[in-house]
């Protein structure tokens, strides 16, 4: 290995070798790119953490990583540096977790940090070996949330969003009904398929509804949409989302 | 305990997440000489697919130690606010141990209630079950008035791989 990518995911500093890397792209140009929507990217922090992706800081990146099978496409908070030459490798800690050790078979020290050595391989039959689809995030899911007709919620440096069907609502009701359509969501989901009706919603945001002329399929359209955007979120993100829409005032 | 035990000096740390139905207190005992440094914080990194005991793993002069969480080790519940923390460096043997011997070290993340106490003469051994706590991780356990004493063994901790599930958290 003459040299590494130093990535940052989450809290891991991970290097990929020079020589496995095929392309990177600045997450802009990715959601942009003619890649189609069903591209599955993968998260290493939240594949690490066995957690459902968060929605990546607004300026990520993602690198196309060679595998023995094919390519694996990296969804990263940042490239730290490139060119870098491995030179003091360690040896693994006591209790360093088997699958660590296949998807990050060495570990090496630079400027007094640790930093894993990803392997593009054994991170594939990890994921195989587990079956499950945590850190998983589709194109279609990025490019949706990152939508120029979405309106931003306010906080912090990650944007969660949720779009606006075409018969616009006003803002403070749709922001409600997002809210309120999380809650529910977030009450139902360990039951299996979650599937929220317009009957459900409560009296006053019905009179609204029909007080601003909202049809119940433009309605039922925002709910769907709602809940389908839940199934790629952390649970921590939706509260926080839910707390933040239900701020609105009517 | 003997004669020379209760001259030795020991490092308590009490364990503040499993007391006894509120009448005993709990302590975590180590020698002096496996106790090698006492930090107030570390610089904690993760690692991939560790087990809740697995705190993240650290860089101490010059070596990459795993850091422990000591009483998720031993599985003792987390009702509440843990507190503030401290971190100790841990070796297995002694300085004295003899030439050859390997040695295992990590950092243990403990509380704040760390205190060097002289070994307490005329604790008891009692069963580790009397105390709560698995035996295959203890050395022994002691108790003495209201005080329970356990002395982990840190050998089978760090190398103990069947208590390492590979299952992630």
């Amino acid at each position: 290995m003459e040299s590494i990518y130093l990535i940052q995911s989450g809290d891991y500093l991970l290097g990929i070798d020079t020589a496995a890397v095929i392309t990177t792209m600045a997450g802009e140009s990715c959601l942009k790119s003619e890649l189609e929507g069903e591209t599955i990217l993968l998260s290493p922090a939240s594949f690490f953490n066995q957690k459902k992706t968060a929605l990546p800081p607004a300026e990520f990146f993602v690198l196309e990583m060679e595998t023995t099978a094919a390519t694996l496409l990296l969804l990263v908070d940042k490239i730290v540096a490139e060119g870098i030459v491995p030179s003091h490798f360690e040896s693994f800690p006591s209790l360093y977790p088997e699958l660590a050790r296949q998807c990050c078979p060495e570990i090496i020290v630079h400027n007094d940090r640790p930093v894993l050595l990803l392997d593009g391989t054994g991170l594939e039959d990890v994921r195989k070996e587990l079956g499950n689809d945590y850190g998983e995030v589709s194109l279609a899911a990025l490019r949706g949330s990152n939508s120029t007709d979405s309106i931003p919620l306010p906080h912090s440096n990650r944007e969660e969003t949720i779009a606006q069907p075409v018969e616009k609502l006003d803002d403070t009701l749709f922001k409600k009904i997002v809210s309120w359509t999380i809650a529910r969501y977030l009450d139902r989901r360990d039951g299996g398929s979650v599937a929220i009706n317009i009957d459900e919603l409560p009296l006053e945001y019905q009179q609204l509804m029909q007080l601003q002329g909202v049809s119940d399929t433009s309605l039922q359209r925002v709910i769907d949409r709602t809940v389908h955007k839940c199934g790629n979120f952390q649970d921590v993100v939706l509260e926080k989302l839910k707390d933040k829409t239900a701020g609105a005032n009517l | 305990m003997t004669q020379a035990a209760q001259r030795e000096k020991v490092v308590a740390v009490r364990a503040v997440r499993q007391e006894m139905s509120g009448e005993s207190k709990l302590f975590f005992l180590f020698t002096a000489g496996q106790v090698e440094e006492v930090l107030s914080e570390i610089t904690l990194l993760p690692v991939p697919f560790a087990p809740s005991f697995l705190a993240g793993m650290s860089l101490w002069r010059g070596q990459l130690l795993p850091v422990i969480d000591l009483e998720e080790c031993f599985s003792f519940s987390a009702d509440g606010s843990p507190g503030k923390v401290r971190f100790i460096v841990v070796r297995t043997g002694t300085p004295e141990s003899a030439a050859g011997e390997k040695v295992f070290r990590c950092v243990l993340r403990i509380s704040e209630d760390i205190h060097s106490i002289n070994a307490p003469d005329g604790a008891v051994a009692v069963s580790s079950e009397h105390v709560g706590v698995q035996s295959s991780l203890v050395r022994g356990t002691y108790q003495l008035h209201d005080e329970n004493y356990i002395v982990p063994d840190l050998f089978s901790i760090l190398e103990n791989r069947q208590s390492v599930k590979n299952e992630p958290r």
